[in-house]
C-alpha cells in the first residue's frame, strides 16, 4: 500500500471556535494508482493531500506513507520523506523564480546530494525531454507561458524518482486545453514509471482522466470509484 | 552550496535598489571604517617615526647619577662598557649610538624656554641625516624662501640644531648666537655660547622637546668625562622586539654588575622628581623602549581608534538596523518560495543559511567596493600632499601634509568585519523565516 489514511480528522482552529475540515477519512491508495481528489470548493482537498504530504499533521487518525505512520515524525524526518517519497506539483507552479529551467528541476538532487555533475545534467535531460522542454532548458520561468511552468513543476516533482506526486488543483490556473494535456502528460508518466499519483481537482473535464475518483464533501468521502 | 549562491545572488540582483541602496551604505561604511584605520596608522607610523628618529632608541639604557640627595643627574658611566654589552648580547641589531644628555634654559635676542640638551654623535645620527631643513620664511616674518643652514656645519665646537618653531620662539636665524644655561652636578651653573648651523623643519610636539648639539659640546659644558653620556639607544631590525631585548639587557647589565632600576614605562624625564626623592648613591641604571618614551603622546593614538570604533559602530548599528530590515521584506515577499522549498525538501537550516548568504554576500560586495573606493582614495590623498591649515592639528599629527597609511590588514578587517554584520543583522529574520510552517508559507504567498 502506497498511502493508508485511517479514521482521519482535522481540525482547524478559527477564532475562538474550530472549523472541522476532515470527517474521519479512511482511505487505501495502491501503490502505481492515479487517483484524483474531487469535490467542490472547501470540501477538504487541499488539507487531504496537505495531510499525505507531510506538510501538516492530522487531529486525530493515522496516515502512512509507504508503510511508516507520519503523525509522530519530526520535521526533520517530515522533511527528509518530503525530499526522497513525495513529489509536489503546485497549482501557481511555484518555481523559483530567479533560477533556469534547468536549475529548478536540479533543486532537489542537489538538496538529496550523492550525484555528480554528470549524472544529474543526464537525468535532468531526460526529464526535460520527456515533458517536452529539451530547449527551455536555459529559460527563466518568467519566459515561459503557464503551461510550460507546469512542466517543470512536473519535471522537478519527479527528478528524485519519488513512490508518490501530490498535486493540488495542478490545472486551475490553466486554460482546460493545456490542463487537459498536462494530466494526460501526468497520466503518461504514472503508467510508465508506476509512480503513484494523487492530484486534485474540482474540473470534471480533468477528474474523467483518472483511473480513480475519490469524491469528498464536507470532509467526507462519499464515493469512491476505479474505472 | 553553489546553488545556494546563485539564488543569492540573483535575488540580489532582482532587488535591484534595494541592494544598491543598502551596497552603498555598507560601501560608505566599509571605505568610512578604513579611512580612519589609515588615518589612525598613519599617525602612529608617523609618531614611531618621529619620535625613533628624535627622541628615542628602540631600547634605550638611561640612567641617574646621585652625589647626594635631592639630586639626580641624567648620567651613565661606564659607557663603552655598556656599548660592547649591547653589541655581544643583543641579536638582530641594526645599529647603537648614545646620547649625552643635559638639562638648561635656551636664551635668544627675542625669548626664551627650559629644553633638553642632545649631544648627538654626527656619524651615528639617523636623524641628522634624514632631517629636513626649514625655509626661512617658516621661522621668520617676510623670510625668503632659501635654505640658509647647512648641516654640515653641525659638528664643529659650539653648534646647536634647533626646530623652525623654537627658532621663532627665540627670535634667531643661522648664524645667530644663543646662551644655553645649565646646573652642574655641583650645583654652580655652567654656560655656553652656541651658534645656530641650521633650522629643521618641525615634527610635530616631539620637537618642542629638545635640541641637538654635538656630543662634546655636552661633556665640555657640565666638565664630564669621555666615558660618561646620558643614554645609550639600540636600534633593532625588528622593532616589535623591543620588550623582549629590553628585559634581556637588564639582564645581561646586572649580570655584569650594574644596579638597574625596576622598569617604569614612562619617558626618562619624567622619572627625575621621583629620583630626585630617592635616598641613595651612585649609578643605576633604567632602562625603557620606544613606546614608554612616548607614552605621553600615546593618547593621541588611542583617542584616534577609539574615536572610530565609536563611528564605526554607530554607523555599523544603522547599517545593522536597515539590513534587518530589508531582510525583514525579503523574507515577507518571498514567503510562497520558502514554503515551496520547504515542501520540496529544503531543512530549516538550509533556509535559514540561504537567507544568511543573501546577507554576507551583499555585505561582501558593499565592503568589497568600499576597499576598492578606499584604496583609490587614500592613493589620491597620498598623491595630492594636502597640506594641514590648522597649526595645531599639523603639531597634533605630527605632520605638514595628511599623510594615510593603508594597510592588508585594514582591508581585511573591513572584508570580514562588514559580512559578519549584515549576517549577524540577518540572522533573526532568516531564524523566522526558517521556522516557517511549510503549509501556511505557501497559503500566505497565494
Ligand atoms: N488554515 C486554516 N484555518 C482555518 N480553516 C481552514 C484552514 N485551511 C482550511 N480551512 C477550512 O477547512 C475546510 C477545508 O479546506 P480546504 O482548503 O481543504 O478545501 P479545498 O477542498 O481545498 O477547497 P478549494 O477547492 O477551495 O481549494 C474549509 O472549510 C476551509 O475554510
Ligand atoms: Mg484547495
Amino acid at each position: 500500500m502506497s498511502v493508508v489514511l485511517k479514521g482521519v480528522f482535522k481540525d482547524y482552529p478559527l477564532g475562538a471556535s474550530i472549523v472541522r475540515a476532515l470527517h474521519g477519512i479512511d482511505l487505501e491508495i495502491e501503490k502505481g494508482e492515479f487517483t484524483t481528489i474531487a469535490g467542490p470548493s472547501g470540501c477538504g482537498k487541499s488539507t487531504l493531500l496537505n495531510l499525505i504530504g507531510c506538510m501538516d499533521v492530522a487531529t486525530t487518525g493515522t496516515v502512512s506513507i509507504e508503510g511508516k505512520i507520519t503523525n509522530s515524525l519530526t520535521d526533520k524526518e517530515q522533511t527528509n520523506l518530503r525530499l526522497n517519497t513525495l513529489g509536489f506539483i503546485f497549482q501557481s507552479f511555484n518555481l523559483v523564480p530567479v533560477l533556469s529551467v534547468y536549475q529548478n528541476v536540479e533543486l532537489p538532487l542537489l538538496l538529496k546530494g550523492g550525484m555528480t555533475a554528470g549524472e544529474r545534467s543526464k537525468r535532468i535531460s531526460e526529464l526535460l525531454d520527456q515533458v517536452g522542454l529539451a530547449n527551455k532548458a536555459n529559460n527563466r520561468s518568467h519566459e515561459l507561458s503557464g503551461g510550460q511552468r507546469q512542466r517543470v513543476a512536473i519535471a522537478r516533482a519527479l527528478v528524485t524518482e519519488p513512490k508518490i506526486v501530490l498535486a493540488d488543483e495542478p490545472t486551475a490556473n490553466l486554460d482546460s486545453e493545456t490542463g487537459q494535456n498536462i494530466i494526460e502528460l501526468m497520466r503518461t508518466l504514472n503508467s510508465k514509471q508506476k509512480t503513484t499519483f494523487i492530484f486534485s481537482s474540482h474540473d470534471p473535464k480533468v477528474i474523467e482522466h483518472a483511473r480513480r475518483i475519490v469524491r469528498l464533501q464536507d470532509g467526507r468521502v462519499i464515493e469512491d470509484v476505479r474505472k | 552550496m553553489y546553488t545556494f549562491f546563485i539564488i543569492a545572488l540573483r535575488n540580489l540582483v532582482q532587488a535591484k535598489r534595494r541592494t544598491l541602496l543598502l551596497g552603498s551604505a555598507i560601501a560608505f561604511v566599509s571605505l568610512l571604517l578604513l579611512l580612519l584605520l589609515s588615518i589612525s596608522k598613519g599617525v602612529s607610523d608617523r609618531l614611531i617615526e618621529a619620535s625613533t628618529l628624535t627622541s628615542t632608541g628602540h631600547v634605550n639604557i638611561a640612567g641617574f647619577f646621585k652625589q647626594r640627595a635631592n639630586s639626580a643627574t641624567p648620567l651613565i658611566t661606564n659607557r663603552e662598557q655598556i656599548r660592547k654589552l649591547v653589541q655581544d648580547n643583543v641579536q638582530g641589531l641594526a645599529m647603537v649610538t648614545d646620547r649625552a644628555r643635559g638639562w638648561g634654559r635656551l636664551i635668544g635676542t627675542g625669548g626664551s624656554f627650559n629644553t633638553g640638551l642632545n649631544g648627538v654623535i654626527l656619524e651615528e645620527s639617523a636623524f641628522l641625516k634624514e632631517v629636513k631643513l626649514a625655509e626661512q620664511s617658516e621661522y621668520k616674518k617676510d623670510g625668503s624662501n632659501k635654505i640658509l643652514g647647512d648641516i654640515s656645519n653641525f659638528g664643529q665646537p659650539n653648534t646647536i640644531l634647533i626646530f623652525a618653531g623654537q627658532a621663532k620662539k627665540l627670535g634667531v636665524d643661522v648664524g645667530d648666537t644663543l646662551t644655553f644655561i645649565t646646573e652642574a652636578n655641583g650645583g654652580q651653573a655652567n654656560s655656553v655660547d652656541l651658534t645656530v648651523s641650521a633650522i629643521a623643519r618641525d615634527m610635530g610636539f616631539l620637537s618642542n622637546f629638545s635640541v641637538f648639539v654635538p656630543r662634546q659640546t655636552v661633556l665640555d659644558l657640565d666638565r664630564r668625562g669621555p666615558d660618561t653620556t646620558g643614554a645609550v639607544w639600540i636600534y633593532l631590525k625588528d622593532i616589535s622586539r623591543s620588550t623582549e631585548v629590553r628585559q634581556q639587557l637588564e639582564g645581561v647589565l646586572s649580570k655584569a654588575g650594574f644596579t638597574i632600576l625596576e622598569h617604569d614605562p614612562r619617558p626618562f624625564f619624567f622619572k627625575f622628581q621621583k629620583i630626585v626623592g630617592q635616598d641613595w648613591r651612585g649609578l643605576r641604571l633604567d632602562l625603557t623602549t620606544w613606546d614608554d618614551e612616548v607614552s605621553f603622546i600615546n593618547w593621541i593614538v588611542t583617542s584616534l581608534n577609539g574615536l572610530s570604533v565609536f563611528l564605526v559602530a554607530i554607523l555599523g548599528l544603522i547599517i545593522a538596523t536597515g539590513i534587518a530590515n530589508s531582510m525583514w521584506m525579503t523574507v515577507r515577499e518571498r514567503t510562497k518560495e520558502i514554503g515551496t522549498l520547504r515542501a520540496i525538501g529544503m531543512q530549516k537550516p538550509q533556509v535559514r543559511t540561504l537567507f544568511m548568504i543573501e546577507a554576507s554576500l551583499l555585505g561582501l560586495l558593499g565592503a568589497l567596493a568600499g576597499c576598492i573606493l578606499g584604496i583609490v582614495l587614500v592613493s589620491i590623498i597620498n598623491v595630492a600632499n594636502i597640506p594641514i591649515s590648522n597649526a595645531g592639528l599639523r603639531v597634533f599629527l605630527m605632520t605638514d601634509v595628511v599623510t594615510l597609511a593603508l594597510r592588508p590588514a585594514h582591508l581585511i578587517t573591513a572584508l570580514v568585519f562588514l559580512p559578519l554584520l549584515t549576517a549577524m543583522a540577518a540572522f533573526y529574520p532568516s531564524l523566522k523565516a526558517s521556522q516557517m510552517r511549510p503549509v501556511q508559507a505557501l497559503n500566505q504567498g497565494k
